[in-house]
């Protein structure tokens, strides 16, 4: 046993136990030891689970290309019949590279929530829940095949859920909550549709289905064949997959949730909404990126959906004052870029983007979190400004985020998506390229307003809250400053070819995931491409393509930068220079529509709401009133008629029928005392009563089935 | 220890005379060892039974066989046997049966009377799970049904008696059908007139057939068919019959209810798997299509009722109905997976809404209601029944990890195999599912303290050891379901085989 296959499995193992631990025993500990020794205990596990993740990384890069992929089977899970599911962990590099983001960020975001989360009662149930979480989230990036996938998938939608509803004495968080796990829900369905899709055609031609990623991989080109109701059944699966990737990753049109799941503790948020859980559905489509290259159709459809999601949350963002919410919807947006990438199908650069906004966006949201909890939890931005000077380290970390998430040259968002708008350019349209170019600008402009908005210019808070405000404990900045300085960085692990450098991390990735080298339309015009759809290694050909293109590329970066810096200069003027002229734009009619409709999200919680909500609880209510009303009235009726009939035959026999016994004498010779006394009374009340209900149930079923 | 089968069954029942030797206070005391010993007697059953045999349709791969003539002038034994179909179900009556007892705990009216009710209620039901004869089937089947009727029209709410007798009165209807069916099945059965349902199986399975004459210009097995699944489907429930399950649980007391949703709905879908499908493989062919819609509306349905409902406990018997739509679904589908699914939910059910039910009886015994919306907040007043409250709720959803997942995975996977737009219909069940257990918990447990329940008492200690065990096996079974499975898979796999052609 390698160190890898020993030491894999207690990653998500440990933050497990430091979960059930707290979850079990933490009102005692915390009572005993007190808050810091509890919040130290609740970063143990993730802190040692970053500790194996990092080892067992280093120890990977050692190993040759070819040899990094290991299967962890650890024991049976589900098997009946061909199906035979086992528990078993898949570490190669994608997961690895996740392993480092999970446990690395979830660590940092453990500590700060140390500070974040003085004084609350629940200390211990937080560092419980969030312990859980990254458990699960672990086991979602390690599961070796689509049943621990989901099994992760699911757990992180619980623990999304409880964390969102933490403060669950104020109903509007536990309501977010329910609207997270129900959007999530809808978006269940679709991923294990797809997992039955993929099971289904499997069983059909093979004698046993581990639905094991590897055997998945092995399968794809045969099950790429088959059809069902005539379409090709990799395209439907791959749909099935990214309607679950929709809803876990906030994408149109499920995205709805992740907004109001702002509800939930900023490092909950940090982790969760912005780090790791919602970009679960690009590892998702990472994992199984040789399925979605099968599938170009849906290809095409990603990178659309992607493209809009990008562009329309991008500008609902710059209407919010929320800070949160403007984060939350900067992050709808990012991942939007992310499914941009992976649906022209460079996934590497998806994925590259992942990890950048991990860092970056995680540093913003941890820098709100502590503004936050310096204004005693006020969110408005129209009651901070100026808070620079008072809390310099969240400050100036936040604006080096902000510089990474605007793309300015040479910080990780700046290589990131460049890397995705010249994908989306070659390998998908100029009009994706244009969407995603527009977005980027936008994203500057909100990033650089929530900046000068939070940290300069006047304060417009209370004097009180102002002299209180002071810069956070080391715990809650320090790791804030650490992801600050990452989001700078982490840039030149994939410096591109055209850059003179070596694109390192898409051939770290490339064992495991490997970019289409051809557009996603062409792959659909010309079919027979198919068989030769994932190239093995960079040709020299691809290369020499790529050659050509320098120019291109060069310009296009060039003028993406230009456009950045433009419009975050438009958000210096008029939110620092001349907030005047603002006023002065926004005292049109035309201008306050925009503003109103932006900031009121485009109705589409409204549109849910009318179009959803509604007629689902109509039909409700209408299955309920036809239950107490029609079949009970039925039954109810039968019972009825029936008591009626029998008091009636009572009636017959005491009058009639034993009249006629007493009167005539031929009748008792034939029939009998005893057998007189058994027709009448009690038995024959009941015998008439069932035989009602009877001829009832015969009613019930001619009016249902016939 | 011979005639272990036989012991299982009564020794609940030989807990009844000792009632009355006791003072009445005493009787849970006596229910409860007489359960306990119960499931001790049975651990031999368990660790003996050979999983590698088929059954089903083979009586010499039945295990634990007890045979003796009963009433020879008509061909009735008294056959005992257990196979894969039956093991899990005698387990599941166990546990229950022990967890039941427990929830019985404040009863305090007619103490003799409920329990010696209870017990035989106990050793009918375990009875039914292990008649191999019709007529002894049909006997435990009818003993089962009297107590019940009993333990919910004295001991029950304030509209016991009208629960009582729509239950009475529906399942009469039911057992009649299936009276006539069984005369019916016996003297028309293939060869010589036999009441063993085994010796039919199998001669079905080498060819015979029922030669009945038409009815009603019906021919004769779609008739026996129908009316047995008639009989079955109102224990299951299945839409249009279920009506009464509502009302029979909101006017039980919580122990009832827990042995109503946890043991004898399993009834039906038993029914279905020992008489109603395999002996008749051509007419359920040709009913299939049928099932299939009937399971969709059930659990389609049943969630949608649930999502309406204010009575908490109205609200669990709901997604009772939703939930058993899923085993229904499973035994329509007959694949491998199907049916091992179909068996599991079951047992999951049975354990999952029992814990739901003992919960609302938790809380119903403090606050004398249950309706949802008149609670608020109270996860911080009772931490402890709200973690398991929502762990039990979670359970219900089909969180993956907890052991509900795994029997709707299986049936899911195995009828998407033969049914797929009706299966992607039963996911939006699970949707709906979601809904209202998260509604539900919401109201309850969430938002401001409800100030008339801010002093609410933690969950008790009898109501933890009542809850806990299932706790641990509803976790247990999720991580490692197969320890159940591999009970039944060989049993199941060969039944599937009659079907899937």
């Amino acid at each position: 046993m390698s160190f890898i296959q020993t030491a894999i499995p207690f990653v998500p193992i440990l933050p497990l136990i430091g979960a059930l631990i707290l979850g079990f025993f933490g009102k005692r500990i915390q009572a005993s030891v007190g808050e810091f020794k509890t919040g130290i205990l609740g970063c143990l596990t993730p802190g040692l689970a970053a500790v194996i993740s990092f080892a067992s990384f280093f120890v990977l890069i050692t190993l040759e290309p070819e040899q990094r992929v290991f299967t962890i089977h650890l024991t049976d899970w589900i098997s009946v019949a061909e199906l035979d599911v086992q528990w078993a962990f898949r570490y190669d590099p994608l997961s690895a590279l996740m392993l480092m983001i999970v446990t690395g960020i979830g660590t940092l975001i453990h500590i700060y929530s140390m500070g974040y989360m003085h004084d609350d009662q629940s200390y211990w149930r937080f560092f419980s829940y969030i312990n859980l979480f990254l458990a699960a989230m672990l086991l979602l990036v390690l599961g070796d095949n689509l049943v621990i996938m989901f099994l992760g998938w699911e757990g992180v939608g619980l623990c999304s859920y409880l964390l969102i509803g933490f403060w669950f004495s104020d109903s509007d968080n536990a309501q977010a909550g329910k609207k997270a796990f129900l959007f999530n829900r809808v978006g269940d369905l679709g991923f294990i549709t797809g997992i039955f899709l993929l099971y289904l055609f499997s069983s059909q031609h093979y004698d046993i289905v581990t639905l094991s990623f590897g055997e998945l991989d092995q399968r794809a080109l045969f099950l790429s064949k088959s059809s069902l109701w005539d379409y090709p059944l990799l395209e439907i699966a791959a749909l099935c997959f990214f309607i679950g990737a929709m809803g876990k990753s906030a994408q149109i049109p499920l995205y709805v949730w992740l907004p109001d799941a702002m509800a939930g503790p900023t490092p909950v948020s940090a982790l969760i909404h912005a780090a790791t859980m919602v970009t679960a559905g690009v590892y998702m489509i990472g994992r199984m990126y040789f399925l979605f290259a099968l599938a170009p159709n849906v290809l095409m459809f990603v990178s659309w959906i992607a493209a809009l999601t990008c562009f329309f949350s991008a500008t609902i963002g710059m209407a919010q004052f929320d800070i949160k919410k403007v984060l939350a919807y900067s992050t709808v947006s990012q991942l939007g870029y992310m499914f941009l990438a992976m649906g022209v199908g460079a996934f590497s650069a998806g994925i590259f983007h992942l990890l950048t906004h991990a860092a970056f966006k995680a540093a913003l949201f941890m820098g709100s979190g502590s503004v936050i909890v310096a204004l005693h939890h006020k969110q408005d931005m129209r009651e901070m400004g100026g808070l620079l000077k008072k809390m310099p380290v969240t400050g100036w970390s936040m604006i080096a985020a902000t510089l990474a998430i605007m793309g300015f040259p040479l910080t990780s968002g700046f290589f990131s998506k460049d890397e995705i708008l010249w994908k989306a350019y070659m390998q998908g349209s100029p009009a994706l390229w244009l969407i995603g170019f527009t977005a980027a600008g936008i994203t500057s402009f909100y990033m650089w307003r929530l900046i000068f908005m939070t940290f300069f210019g006047e304060s417009r808070c209370d004097k009180h809250t102002w002299d209180h405000v002071k810069e956070q404990p080391k715990r809650t900045v320090v790791p804030i400053a650490i992801l600050a300085f990452l989001a700078l960085v982490l840039g030149f692990l994939n410096i591109p070819h055209f850059l003179g450098g070596h694109s390192g991390f898409t051939d770290y990735l490339s064992p495991v995931v490997q970019d289409l080298e051809i557009a996603p339309s062409k792959l659909i015009e010309t079919s027979s491409l198919i068989d030769t759809h994932v190239s093995s290694t960079m040709t020299d050909e691809s290369l020499s393509v790529e050659e050509d293109h320098t120019q291109l590329e060069w310009t296009l970066m060039i003028l993406s930068v230009l456009w950045t810096i433009f419009t975050g200069l438009i958000a210096f003027f008029f939110y620092y220079l001349s907030p005047k002229t603002r006023q002065i734009i926004m005292s049109f009619i035309w201008a306050k529509k925009l503003f109103q409709l932006l900031s009121d999200k485009y109705y589409i919680d409204e549109l849910y709401e009318i179009v959803i909500i509604t007629p689902i609880k109509a039909i409700f209510q209408i299955c309920s009133l036809h239950d107490q009303k029609v079949i009970d009235g039925i039954v109810n009726f039968a019972g009825f008629f029936g008591k009626w009939i029998a008091k009636i035959s009572a009636v017959f026999d005491n009058q009639i029928v034993d009249g006629c016994v007493n009167g005539t004498g031929w009748l008792s010779q034939f029939s009998g005392q005893g057998f007189s006394r058994l027709q009448s009374g009690k038995i024959q009340s009941l015998v008439g009563a069932s035989l009602l209900v009877g001829i009832g149930f015969i009613v019930l079923l001619v009016f249902y089935f016939i | 220890m011979s005639h272990i089968l036989s012991w299982i069954i009564f020794i609940p029942l030989l807990g009844v005379p000792i009632l009355f030797f006791l003072p009445r206070e005493k009787g849970k005391w006596v229910a409860l060892v007489a359960t306990i010993i119960d499931f001790i007697v049975a651990i031999p059953l368990f660790l003996e039974y050979d999983k590698s045999l088929k059954g089903v349709t083979k009586l010499s791969e039945f295990q634990f066989i007890e045979q003796f003539q009963w009433i020879p002038s008509l061909g009735v034994d008294y056959l005992l046997g257990v196979d894969g179909i039956s093991i899990s179900m005698i387990l599941l009556t166990l546990i229950i049966g022990v967890v039941a007892v427990l929830a019985s705990w404040n009863i305090n009216k007619y103490e003799r009377g409920y329990f010696s009710m209870f017990l035989l209620l106990q050793s009918a039901m375990l009875g039914v799970f292990m008649a191999l004869d019709l007529i002894l089937f049909y006997l435990f089947w009818e003993v089962m049904l009297f107590p019940m009727y009993f333990l919910i029209g004295v001991w029950g709410g304030p509209r016991r008696v009208y629960a009582a007798i729509k239950f009475f009165l529906y399942t009469l209807l039911g057992s009649i059908g299936m009276l006539l069916a069984i005369l019916g099945m016996w003297y028309f059965a293939p060869g010589d007139s036999t009441f063993n349902m085994i010796e039919m199986l199998q001669r079905v399975q080498a060819g015979g057939t029922f030669n009945g004459p038409l009815i009603f210009g019906m021919e004769f097995v779609k008739v026996i068919f129908i009316a047995l699944f008639i009989g079955f489907a109102i224990k299951v429930p299945i839409f249009p019959f279920h009506t009464w399950l509502p009302d029979a649980h909101v006017e039980a007391p919580t122990a009832i209810s827990v042995i109503l949703a946890g043991v004898l709905l399993k009834m039906g879908t038993y029914g279905f798997l020992r008489l109603n499908f395999p002996l008749f493989p051509e007419t359920f062919e040709w009913f299939r299509d049928f099932l299939v819609a009937l399971a969709v509306i059930n659990i389609i349905y049943g969630a949608l009722c649930a999502l309406a409902q204010r009575d908490l406990k109205k609200m669990v018997a709901y997604s009772s109905i939703s939930h058993m739509g899923f085993v229904l679904l499973g035994l329509a589908a007959a694949t491998p997976q199907g049916v091992n699914g179909a068996v599991l939910q079951m047992f999951n059910h049975g354990t999952i809404t029992a814990m739901l039910f003992l919960l609302v009886g938790v809380i119903y015994d403090r606050a004398h209601h249950r309706n949802i919306d008149g609670f608020g907040g109270i996860a911080s007043v009772t931490p402890v029944y709200a973690t398991i409250t929502s762990i039990a709720y979670m359970a219900a959803i089909g969180l993956p990890g907890l052991s509900g997942f795994i029997s709707e995975l299986l049936i899911l996977t195995g009828s998407f195999k033969v049914y797929q737009v009706p299966t992607i219909l039963s996911g939006l069940g699970i949707i709906f599912g979601a809904g209202y257990m998260l509604y539900a918990y919401q109201r309850i447990f969430f938002g401001p303290v409800n100030e008339k329940y801010k002093d609410l008492l933690e969950i008790n200690r009898v109501e933890l050891f009542s809850v806990v065990p299932l706790v641990i096996i509803v976790v247990f079974l999720g991580i490692f379901p197969n320890t159940l499975i591999e009970f039944f898979e060989v049993s199941l796999n060969h039944y599937s085989s009659i079907f899937v052609k």
